[in-house]
């Protein structure tokens, strides 16, 4: 555990409610951002983020360290996000592996050459894309390329084995790829098939 | 030698910059002779760039996002503790005039002793849980999921108690004393309040099979209620075909042997 994050909880654990705000302050983007990229929306991103660190806080006189504070807190956020799912049953519409999806903002795009809205648009598709990959892969994803955690760290946090967390993240990469195919080099952008 | 296999398996090292300098020569070597590997990389490294672009909408206000999670956090340190409410209504009724208390306490007890008669001494509905405690279509009452299976379980199995009776009778039997029906026209009464019941409380998604049976059985005990009260050869023939062509019996086993799994 890094040294200062160690302090921190000991401060915590101490009664010190600053403490905790600092750790809050410190976490607080990369968890909503997991949180909105687990549900795909601002208000279930806040209220799951705010339930990680209430969830947290009730719990960090049991945490022992062993991990890092932030692997703990992905922890936290992929179960509640899990949770909450599996209570409301929430219907989101996952794609099998061979579907494309039926993307409306292909064709608005190659109307609309102007760069401002090209840059709105491809975060709009980005956006989408990453919605329309399944869950497991999708957390996969998110924890390794966005927040920069290991293989091994995203194992350990999702409870599987390493060579499961390296095949769920290519897939994803391979359905973001499908999702993603639309995009041309005449457009200034990356390689096409 | 490797295969294509094997390199494949270092895409993502290399594409998260985790490759040594001899994995990297190799990993690079190969992908210049291998056209379909260097194809698939290009595209997975496109594809990872695209989404480097991505952009999180973020709360508009982060120390209101805070001030809100300090209001969660101090109900986790201090919850509210219902009974400081209790105690501002004890102490309000307790600064009434001991008239108004008393005449209130006397009604309470005036209407307690009157519901007790009633249960007792009136002629009520047959119990449907068969321990004493009845249905009360007026009252919200919530279930547990658990007692609601163990309701079910209890409807299918008498229901199919019934349906076997009928079922198995032989009509050739025409001895008008051996098939008196107005005890299986009254548990089918019983039974259709029952399905009523259940109907009502049954509201998962995964009950659909299950409640499309309690519809099914309901529609059989009404026939069954319709039935005249002795020797309706007619009725009973009806009622053993709709039982056969809806496989009712079949799919209450089924339910059963489900519940055993």
């Amino acid at each position: 555990m890094v040294e200062d994050e160690k302090r921190i909880v000991e401060r915590v654990c101490g009664g010190e409610m600053s403490a905790f705000d600092e750790l809050v302050q410190l976490y607080q983007r990369k968890i909503y951002r997991l949180s909105y990229d687990l549900t795909g929306n601002q208000r279930d991103a806040e209220d799951i983020s705010q339930m990680v660190f209430v969830k947290a806080f009730q719990s960090l006189k049991s945490f022992r360290g062993e991990s890092k504070v932030s692997s703990w807190l992905y922890r936290i956020a992929v179960n509640t996000c899990i949770d909450l799912r599996r209570k409301y049953s929430v219907p989101v519409k996952e794609l099998s592996e061979n579907e494309v999806s039926d993307n409306p903002t292909q064709n608005a795009f190659a109307y609309n050459p102007e760069r401002a809205t090209e840059a709105r648009m491809i975060q709009v598709h980005v956006d989408q894309a990453i919605q329309k990959v399944p869950l497991r892969q999708r957390t996969v994803f998110v924890l390794r390329h966005y927040d920069g955690l290991s293989l091994n760290e995203i194992a350990e946090i999702l409870n599987i084995s390493i060579s499961t967390a390296k095949g769920l993240l290519f897939r994803a990469i391979k359905r973001l790829r499908k999702e993603l195919s639309f995009y041309r080099p005449d457009l200034g952008l990356e390689d096409s098939e | 030698m490797k295969k294509c296999n094997d390199f494949r398996d270092l895409f993502l090292a290399s594409l998260y910059g985790e490759l040594n300098t001899e994995q990297t020569e190799s990993f690079e070597n190969h992908l210049a002779e291998c056209r379909q590997c260097a194809t698939e990389y290009s595209q997975m490294g496109s594809t990872l760039k695209i989404m480097d672009r991505r952009a999180w909408p973020e709360p508009t206000d982060w120390s209101n996002y805070r001030s809100r999670l300090s209001d969660r956090l101090r109900q986790v340190e201090k919850p509210v503790l219902p009974i400081g409410k209790w105690r501002k209504r004890l102490h309000r009724l307790l600064s009434l005039k001991p008239a108004a208390v008393y005449r209130t306490a006397t009604v309470s007890v005036i209407i307690v002793i009157v519901a007790i008669i009633s249960l007792l001494y009136l002629d009520l509905p047959i119990s449907f849980l068969g321990e004493g405690r009845e249905i009360d279509n007026n009252r919200d009452m919530r279930i547990e999921r658990a007692e609601l299976a163990d309701l079910t379980d209890r409807y299918l199995e008498r229901s199919k108690i019934i349906l076997l009776g009928l079922v198995n009778y032989n009509l050739e039997e025409k001895d008008s004393g051996l098939l008196d029906l107005s005890y299986q026209k009254q548990i089918s009464k019983e039974l259709i309040q029952e399905a009523v019941f259940l109907k009502k409380e049954m509201t998962d998604k995964d009950q659909q099979k299950l409640i499309a049976l309690v519809v099914e059985l309901e529609a059989i005990m009404w026939q069954i209620t319709e039935l005249k009260a002795e020797y309706d050869l007619q009725g009973i023939e009806l009622i053993r075909s709709e039982v056969d062509q809806r496989a009712i019996l079949l799919k209450i086993n089924l339910n059963e042997l489900s519940e055993v799994n």
